[in-house]
């Protein structure tokens, strides 16, 4: 008898091991139950192509509840919204994002596994971290922007009669060497950004690698262990807000609608534009039907008031761009980021 | 007293107290499974709180997270597990107890403990978080470096009586730490092209296997788990006075811990240590420690929960993560469009007031459900331990799993079992390991982040007096078992001359 009880409970626990095992049956099996709706919907563009008839992955390759994460999810509830479809999202963090992106060429190119990604699909490569980047996969369409700021320590500078971006690199230029700047670890879309913009300033910075990522160098500024960093619009603004942080400049192309008063580098003649861009891939080989589908639902959620909003509350900007022209940008920035990283 | 009125009116209205109490009680079973954290019960949460009220979700968020952090402790008292990082340390005299027949005691300080930690970093929330946050500031990479130090000179205490063996194990440790990409570099290191580890061994599979996997395995290789405890059926928990006794360890641990959630950075199992440290090398009778001592117990309970308030104070006044849960809970900020930082206080009062009493009443709650669900929990050892044991080893599984998404992980789980296993045979401690891992970030980042700022000048640690201070006691707690031996071995000499 107790035999035969041991056996069961061996079994029960074989069999549930295994039916948690192959996850992507259960999330298959699981949302088509839920979206009945979904095939109704979708054909309303292109009648030919019945896409999509069963729920989308998305992988995020970051941690749960972090800004990127955050913000792929808010892309795909307005898709959801806006579409019908059913969209989950599920996270494969790892290696600055290498983890995920293997994850997806893993995968197959029928449109149902998409990936939301950030500048680091350029960088990963040029640093020889993983062996693909931005072309090895169809890019599906861009949907934000995140600035590289550059902000000083208020006391210092209040110190040392810096107001402006122009004081800082002229008060750089005075003292080589002295001036720390704090921002992410080497290879990070901030760290070379300023790698970048010390190059078009013509300084001699000393970048300070932060292991605690862009929110503890943006801390250490505020607290003084630094004299300068380089961070995301919105986590320096946290700090400057507080008057612990002078907000100097932004590295784009025109002011930032939440930060109208900080002026960009290229105002002051200096053309250097940091920026991490994030899109939606898929592995290459995506009909381009299925393709076009996807890139009108991302744009018509992307180009919503509902993400504006969200975005401009982060302090970073709304992109809606098309596939083509987020792949152009990725070109353009491996450009600047291959000579900074090899 | 307007804003707190409304505050607690928002917070004890029906559907947001329904929140709290469901919160932590899921809290306290996430943090009890060994395998789902506290982390992930939030990280899993944060979606459900986007159609609520910001007040309500977070107030949810942070319930979680009290219940979270304490559940660790039930399976660290009673199958040797800890539910959570922050709980290792509760292993180490929570387990012993539990054999001994006196779980619900175990359980019973456990409770008193976090709640006593919680409400310590609450008190401190609630009056000091403006000031006490500029103490995050003062923290940049010297000082990091030398509280990591500090900690690792530490160690060889939880070594449970063999220096040597400890302090191998604290290497093991920080050598696995460098496998993965260079936190300042970059650069790939021992990663042999598994992309799956470029972020390091991914810490919870490391940890599940290390005391889950490896648990299991030593009870069925030894056949141990054919004998029962018996546990106590009269006096289950500990009486009135037993738990004054802990009031001073208590309260003092709650002040490390809620010292330690305000860095950010640090969190739960460096308090944890720190405390269990503090109270090991100050008490009267230190060998005593290990061995199912309740002062063990309370000082890492109570340093534990104190990280919870403690955290939340950066995450709320300076916009900046105390630990991973605020890290996550900053996200759903996010999503409800608020920012926290120095504007929170100005813009969203009534938020801040709903938070602060919505974290006393969650500490109230978990010391509720504790002490009732006590004799339950103690009861959970009267199952018999081949089926119990099963059961925790397939939860272990499916946590190392849940993590990333990744049957990579699982595979870490099991490899790291067998590794904590072949350790035990040798009499190898695991804590100084996993404690080795820990530092070990915390301390190769910052080290390096110093010597830059500092060009390679190595005095930075003694010019800043915060870093100084910790980069000396640490020297110290290095040096000084040498130097007592060789004292020690002079007068014996003088004697026997």
């Amino acid at each position: 008898m107790k035999k035969f009880i041991a056996l069961t409970l061996a079994m029960l626990m074989v069999l549930s091991l295994a039916a948690c095992g192959s996850k992507s049956n259960a999330e298959t099996s699981s949302s088509t139950g839920t979206s009945s709706s979904a095939p109704a919907t979708s054909a309303t563009e292109t009648p030919k192509t019945d896409f999509p008839t069963k729920a989308i992955t998305v992988i995020i390759p970051y941690d749960a509840g972090g800004g990127s994460d955050l913000m792929t999810r808010k892309v795909c509830s307005i898709v959801e919204q806006q579409t019908g479809w059913t969209l989950t999202c599920t996270n494969v963090p790892g290696g600055s994002g290498a983890t995920g992106y293997v994850e997806l060429l893993s995968r197959k190119a029928d449109g149902y596994t998409v990936l939301g990604c950030t500048s680091t699909i350029v960088t990963l490569k040029a640093m020889g971290t993983i062996d693909y980047n931005y072309a090895d996969y169809d890019v599906i369409a861009g949907y934000n922007q995140e600035i590289c700021t550059l902000g000083v320590n208020a006391d210092w500078a209040n110190a040392n009669g810096i107001d402006t971006l122009q004081d800082f690199i002229d008060y750089s230029k005075a003292h080589p060497g002295e001036v720390n700047i704090a921002s992410t670890a080497v290879g990070g879309i901030w760290n070379v950004d300023t790698v970048y913009a010390a190059s078009v300033v013509g300084c001699d910075w000393t970048i300070v690698p932060n292991g605690g990522g862009a929110t503890q160098a943006v801390v250490d500024c505020a607290g003084g262990s630094v004299q300068a960093c380089t961070a995301g619009a919105l986590e320096i603004w946290n700090q400057a807000s507080s008057g612990a942080i002078k907000m100097l400049a932004v590295m784009s192309d025109e002011r930032i609608e939440a930060y109208p008063d900080v002026p960009t580098f290229k105002e002051n003649g200096y053309d250097a534009v940091g920026t991490t861009t994030r899109s939606y891939l898929a592995p290459k080989g995506v009909p381009a039907d299925v393709l076009a589908i996807l890139e009108e639902a991302f744009m018509a959620a992307v180009a919503s008031d509902d993400f504006k909003k969200y975005c401009a509350a982060q302090g970073s900007v709304a992109w809606n761009t098309s596939g083509a022209e987020a792949l152009a940008q990725y070109e353009s920035e491996e450009e600047i980021f291959a000579k900074i990283l090899s | 007293m307007d804003l707190f009125a409304n505050a607690l009116m928002s917070v004890l209205s029906p559907s947001s107290f329904f929140l709290l109490i469901g919160g932590v009680g899921l809290g306290i079973i996430f943090g009890a499974i060994p395998g789902l954290t506290a982390t992930m019960a939030v990280a899993l949460l944060v979606p459900f709180t986007y159609s609520m009220a910001p007040a309500q979700g977070i107030v949810a968020l942070v319930g979680v997270y009290v219940g979270g952090i304490y559940g660790g402790s039930i399976s660290a008292c009673l199958v040797n597990i800890p539910g959570t990082p922050a709980s290792m340390l509760t292993t180490i005299d929570g387990y012993p107890m539990g054999q001994r027949g006196e779980a619900g005691k175990a359980i019973g300080y456990a409770t008193v403990s976090s709640f006593v930690g919680g409400i310590v970093s609450g008190i401190i929330l609630i009056v000091f978080a403006g000031q006490v946050a500029k103490i995050a500031y003062k923290f940049g990479p010297a000082e990091y470096f030398s509280i990591a130090f500090f900690g690792l000179s530490l160690i060889c205490a939880v070594s449970g009586g063999n220096l040597l063996k400890g302090l191998i194990s604290a290497i093991i440790g920080l050598m696995i730490k460098c496998v993965g990409m260079d936190p300042v570099t970059s650069v790939s290191r021992y990663v042999f092209g598994y992309t799956s580890l470029l972020g390091g061994f991914t810490f919870i599979p490391v940890m599940i296997g290390l005391f889950g996997m490896r648990e299991f395995l030593i009870q069925v290789s030894t056949g141990r788990y054919r004998f029962q405890v018996e546990q106590r059926v009269g006096k289950i928990l500990p009486s009135l006075k037993e738990l004054l006794h802990e009031k001073w360890i208590m309260l003092r641990s709650g002040l490390i811990g809620t010292f330690i959630g305000i860095l950010p950075g640090a969190g739960g199992p460096i308090a944890a240590f720190l405390s269990y440290e503090c109270t090991r090398r100050l008490s009267k009778h230190p060998e005593t420690f290990g061995k199912g001592e309740p002062d063990g117990l309370c000082s890492s309970e109570a340093a534990n929960n104190g990280v919870t308030g403690g955290a939340i104070i950066p995450m709320l006044t300076l916009g900046v993560p105390g630990d991973s849960v605020t890290a996550i809970m900053l996200g759903a900020f996010m999503v409800h469009n608020i920012t926290p930082g120095p504007n929170l206080f100005t813009n969203s009062p009534d938020l801040i007031y709903a938070i602060y009493l919505g974290f006393i009443i969650a500490n109230v709650l978990m010391l509720i459900y504790g002490l009732f669900g006590a004799k339950v929990f103690a009861k959970i050892l009267n199952v018999p331990m081949g089926i119990l044991l099963p059961c925790v080893a397939v939860l272990t599984v499916i946590g190392g799993y849940s993590i990333r998404n990744s049957l990579f992980d699982v595979r870490l789980v099991v490899l790291f079992g067998l590794l904590g296993y072949v350790m035990s045979c040798f009499d190898f401690p695991i804590v100084p390991m996993v404690l080795g891992l820990v530092l070990g970030q915390l301390c190769e980042a910052n080290l390096r982040s110093a010597l830059v700022i500092s060009k390679g000048s190595w005095w930075i640690f003694f010019e800043h007096p915060i870093a100084c201070v910790f980069t000396v006691l640490g020297l110290i707690m290095l040096i000084s078992p040498l130097i007592a031996k060789i004292l020690v071995k002079a007068v014996d000499r003088k004697k026997n001359s």
